[in-house]
């Protein structure tokens, strides 16, 4: 009888505890009760050495390792990393915790860096079994994610050459997660990015990128484009890993993100200089870039978009060699297919860039039917002012150098009167030394439309309309001009016949 | 001009001497004056430029010479003449005296009492008799008569002759003063001409040289621009702009876009395939797993079963596979732990934790450590024992309806006070402590782990401010990488 009272009594106190636990869990779940908890002393409660936190109920401790990410009480982070450094899985556990903390905003994962769990981390970082490797790696990557002061304080931590060494490991899970930190440590500055690239991790991430596992190809071109993205020479470090040709296939990977990291990383180096994007244009990767902007959708096609683009802005010859490529038609379907407008607005963008070198150019550009789809974009009421103001560029920059009339006359319909000015200058400028255009233009109805737009005198655009009357006889404006007819009926009825 | 009827007692040469200069010395004045101004309207406004320096220069210097070389007119012993002649000059005259006020003062007085004196001695010598001199006396009255009479004739006479000595020499003073202005006025142009022909020649011809360079220049820069226009556009074209380049370069990248093109087309269908080939195997072996977990489905002898119909043909290709395949073992499935599952969603953390205790690592030559222990797998087990707690733990004594009966009481109790601060007065709360909780509130209660040392710290002692770098010399073990380990870490 007394053995079975003291067994109750001892399941009791276990049915308590469980509950207890999960309580506060449930509680720690919502933002608002961290502060409470943390004064009522929960972490005494919880996770003190003499209280419910024992080896014996790890898995009751495994239950929800988020109350104490959530419970903010940095205190609670030395114990952690004390009594579990014996345990494996503990330190993994721990590392959990670290980056549950981490995760949801700079001033905790400070907490984090401030009470002093870098220097565990990079230890951790050290061991031999992967999967602590991988936690540590991870918790790191999410303290670096948030600025880079943070990430400054892993770099000094001695983070980075032991991610190195964790890139080179077997281990796919690893050196994804190690790739992916490098990346957060990476992106904030170009000093860090050069830390990284000094610890040698160029030449180890371009190996991987025909690496058969997509999440790790993912993280590893965010890395290299991260790293690309800060300056011309680390750009240039990163082309000499001779990533060029084979970057290429992840273009054509099954992964989405593989594809938009992929293009993104070819965007990071086309960004910056001419050389470089003729030595992109010379790999083919334009060719290649122009075929994933038409094999998807949505905002994979983004990064894509915009290295045509930059490409295109550098020289006429780089505009050229991608309209070559037959850039053009792709990027008139992402203007039309895509729904949302930033995606519009770099298309818009891009198409701008190759149309503004040459007349040549401009009418690559406007063979392709784009001029229509760039004006009703502007005009649209429901497009975003971004987009409205990069149509309007794209518009000014082609139709300045355009001289392909049949594409310019379908716009002296409904242009705004910004855009008319150039439309009709173009005309002007054309229609005095081309005698046959002269003549389409009276056919096609041209010269009306251009009678019946209202200038204000004095104006720009009234001076192009004078020139463009002064290359037709003064009959054939005066028959075009609006009111004639009446005019001329009134001189039917004025007349006096003849008897 | 003869002189009028000679007096006896004066000499007439004193007289002549007086018409002769007294006009001679006005004259000698006023010409200057008169000539100047008469010349001065004949230069006009035309010789403005010579009038200039030239007028001055006669004027004074005739002026000078006057009373140094005749200085009659101050001994000239009639009160008329002077006077008058006083009178008359004195307008002109004071102009020079005027200017220079001291030199006819004083050349006048220097020449003046020489002559006066030595001519009344002389006079006085040449007395008669003393009959003489009453006959004298007795003609005095008379000759004092003719005396008047003749002097004032002479006097009259003097005047006449003097006007018309002045007139005459101011005629011929003036011609010649005009004379010589105009040939001063001719020597003058002439210089004039001389030098602004000079000067002009000079500005013409450096008009001609620089008309000329600009000309030289031109001319030049026009063949320069020539030779430059030439030059520039066969370099641009061949090396910048070479137009046929630039057509090959663009081929060339078309072309290499196609191969790129096909290239990455040929990658993607092999990714392609491969994709296929590995689902198609992982089809597969569910399938034969499949197969064997229905094992039992085989058709005995006796009984078909339901893949092997009778009124079939032939049997199903499922029979034939259950035909091949091996049944599974009646080895405990292992169970899926309830709780790894939010913890472990990191890839190599798919499965639950199976913590190695299947398979003990094989003892590397080691005797088994003395005394009462438990094998290692069982200690391994025991360790990572996952919680099971027993039924009455696991699940609630309470009936449902009892434990919302007692979350009802908790609710109650929760909720009949509201949560509320009670804040009597504005600043009241905030010198407020918590008070802590029992556990946390005791004389010995928990340190703030962490913010307390607990070595003890003599920074005095220390080598550098900085903290030692923790990354670098750990590593030891890594340069033996690759000797002593395999690739996975394993041991040789």
């Amino acid at each position: 009888m007394s053995q079975r009272q003291v067994l109750q009594v001892f399941e009791q106190y276990q049915r308590a505890r469980t509950q207890f636990v999960q309580a506060v869990a449930e509680l720690s779940a919502r933002p608002q009760n961290a502060e409470s908890l943390r004064s009522a002393g929960t972490w005494g409660a919880v996770g003190g050495r003499g209280g419910l936190w024992g080896p014996a109920n790890l898995s009751l401790w495994q239950l929800k390792p988020m109350v104490f990410g959530t419970v903010m009480h940095h205190q609670a982070l030395y114990p952690l990393l004390e009594t579990n450094c014996f345990y494996l899985e503990r330190q993994k556990a721990a590392a959990f915790v670290l980056r549950a903390v981490g995760k949801h905003s700079p001033q905790l994962a400070q907490a984090v860096v401030q009470c002093g769990a870098l220097e565990s981390l990079v230890i951790c970082l050290e061991d031999f079994d992967p999967g602590v490797k991988e936690a540590a790696a991870w918790a790191l990557g999410y303290i670096a994610r948030h600025n880079s002061e943070l990430s400054q304080a892993v770099v000094d931590a001695g983070a980075v050459p032991l991610l190195v060494l964790c890139i080179q490991e077997p281990e796919i899970a690893l050196k994804r997660i190690a790739a992916s930190t490098l990346s957060d440590i990476s992106k904030h500055s170009p000093e860090l990015a050069q830390t990284v690239v000094d610890a040698g991790a160029i030449a180890h991430l371009a190996q991987m990128i025909l690496n058969p596992d997509a999440k790790l190809k993912r993280q590893v071109l965010s890395a290299l484009s991260q790293i690309a993205k800060h300056s011309v020479d680390l750009a240039e470090l990163v082309v000499e890993a001779e990533i060029f040709p084979v970057v290429l296939t992840c273009l054509k990977d099954s992964d989405e993100y593989v594809k938009k990291n992929g293009a993104t990383l070819i965007r990071e180096i086309a960004k910056h200089t001419p050389e470089l994007s003729q030595f992109i244009v010379n790999a083919g990767g334009v060719a290649a870039v122009i075929d994933c902007i038409g094999s998807c959708r949505g905002t994979v096609r983004l990064p894509g978009i915009m290295m045509l683009g930059y490409v295109a802005a550098h020289s006429e010859n780089l505009s050229m060699a991608v309209i070559v490529s037959k850039g053009i038609p792709p990027l008139c379907t992402c203007l039309v297919e895509e729904q949302e407008d930033h995606i519009k607005a770099a298309a818009a963008w891009a198409l701008g860039q190759i149309g503004r070198h040459t007349p040549e150019h401009a009418r690559a550009v406007a063979v392709a039917n784009v001029l229509p789809t760039l004006l009703s974009m502007y005009m649209d009421t429901h497009s975003s002012e971004d987009l409205q103001l990069k149509t309007k560029r794209a518009l000014k920059n082609i139709l300045q150098k355009c001289t392909y009339l049949p594409a310019l006359e379908p716009l002296l319909q409904d242009a705004p009167p910004n855009i008319m000015k150039h439309i009709v200058g173009q005309f002007s400028k054309v229609l005095p030394h081309d005698s046959k255009a002269r003549r389409l233009f009276v056919t096609t109805g041209g010269l009306k439309k251009v009678q019946e737009i209202k200038a204000e005198p004095g104006s720009l655009l009234q001076e192009y309309i004078n020139t463009i009357n002064n290359c037709f006889p003064e009959e054939i404006v005066r028959y075009y001009s609006p009111g004639y007819s009446e005019i001329l009926l009134e001189r039917v009825e004025n007349y006096q016949p003849v008897l | 001009m003869n002189p009028a009827p000679p007096s006896p007692g004066r000499s007439p040469g004193r007289l002549r001497r007086s018409a002769h200069t007294g006009p001679g010395a006005g004259g000698g004045r006023a010409a200057p004056q008169a000539p100047a101004g008469r010349a001065r309207k004949r230069l006009g406004p035309r010789q403005e430029g010579g009038r200039h320096h030239l007028s001055p220069s006669p004027a004074p210097r005739r002026q000078h010479r006057a009373p140094s070389s005749l200085t009659a007119p101050r001994r000239l012993p009639g009160p008329s003449p002077r006077g008058c002649r006083c009178r008359t000059r004195s307008p002109r005259g004071a102009g020079p005296s005027r200017g220079r006020p001291g030199l006819p003062a004083g050349g006048a007085g220097w020449y003046g009492p020489l002559p006066w004196r030595r001519r009344r001695r002389a006079g006085g010598g040449s007395g008669g008799s003393m009959a003489a001199l009453a006959r004298l006396r007795a003609r005095l009255p008379a000759l004092r008569e003719e005396c008047f009479r003749r002097n004032r004739c002479v006097d009259e006479d003097r005047k006449i002759k003097y006007k018309a000595a002045v007139k005459i020499q101011s005629w011929f003073r003036g011609c010649r003063v005009r004379a010589y202005l105009r040939h001063l006025n001719k020597m003058v142009i002439c210089i004039q001409k001389r030098w602004r022909g000079y000067q002009s020649r000079r500005y013409f011809r450096k008009i001609v040289k620089t008309a000329y360079f600009i000309m030289k220049m031109n001319f030049y820069n026009e063949m320069a621009v020539r030779i430059q226009k030439r030059w520039r556009g066969y370099y641009v074209r061949k090396y910048i702009h070479n137009y046929y380049a630039l057509k090959k370069y663009l081929e060339a990248v078309s072309v290499n876009n196609e191969i790129v093109r096909n290239e990455l087309q040929e990658y993607a269908e092999m990714n392609e395939n491969e994709r296929k080939k590995k689902d198609q195997e992982k089809k597969e072996k569910e399938k034969k797993y499949q197969a064997r977990k229905m094992h039992y489905l085989l058709s005995t002898e006796q009984i078909a079963g339901i893949y092997n119909s009778p009124f079939r043909k032939s049997p199903d290709p499922m029979e034939l596979l259950l035909r091949q395949s091996k049944p599974l073992s009646h080895r405990q499935q292992q169970v899926k732990s309830p709780f790894t599952d939010e913890l472990y969603d990191w890839p190599t953390c798919k499965r639950p934790p199976t913590f190695h205790a299947g398979e003990p690592l094989p003892p590397i030559g080691r005797q088994k450590p003395q005394g009462p222990f438990c094998d290692t797998a069982e200690v391994l087990r025991q360790r990572y024992k996952p919680l099971e707690p027993t039924l009455r733990v696991a699940a609630s004594i309470d009936s449902p309806l009892g434990k919302a009966r007692a979350e009802m009481k908790r609710e109650e109790w929760r909720n009949h006070i509201h949560d509320n601060e009670f804040l009597p007065f504005s600043s009241y709360h905030k010198n407020e402590k918590y008070d802590p909780s029992i556990h946390r509130s005791g004389k010995y209660g928990q340190e703030t782990y962490g913010i307390k040392h607990f070595r003890e710290v003599q920074p005095n002692k220390w080598v550098t401010g900085k903290d030692f770098q923790t990354v670098s010399p750990s590593i030891v073990l890594f340069e033996k990488f690759g000797k002593t380990y395999s690739r996975c870490g394993q041991i040789v």
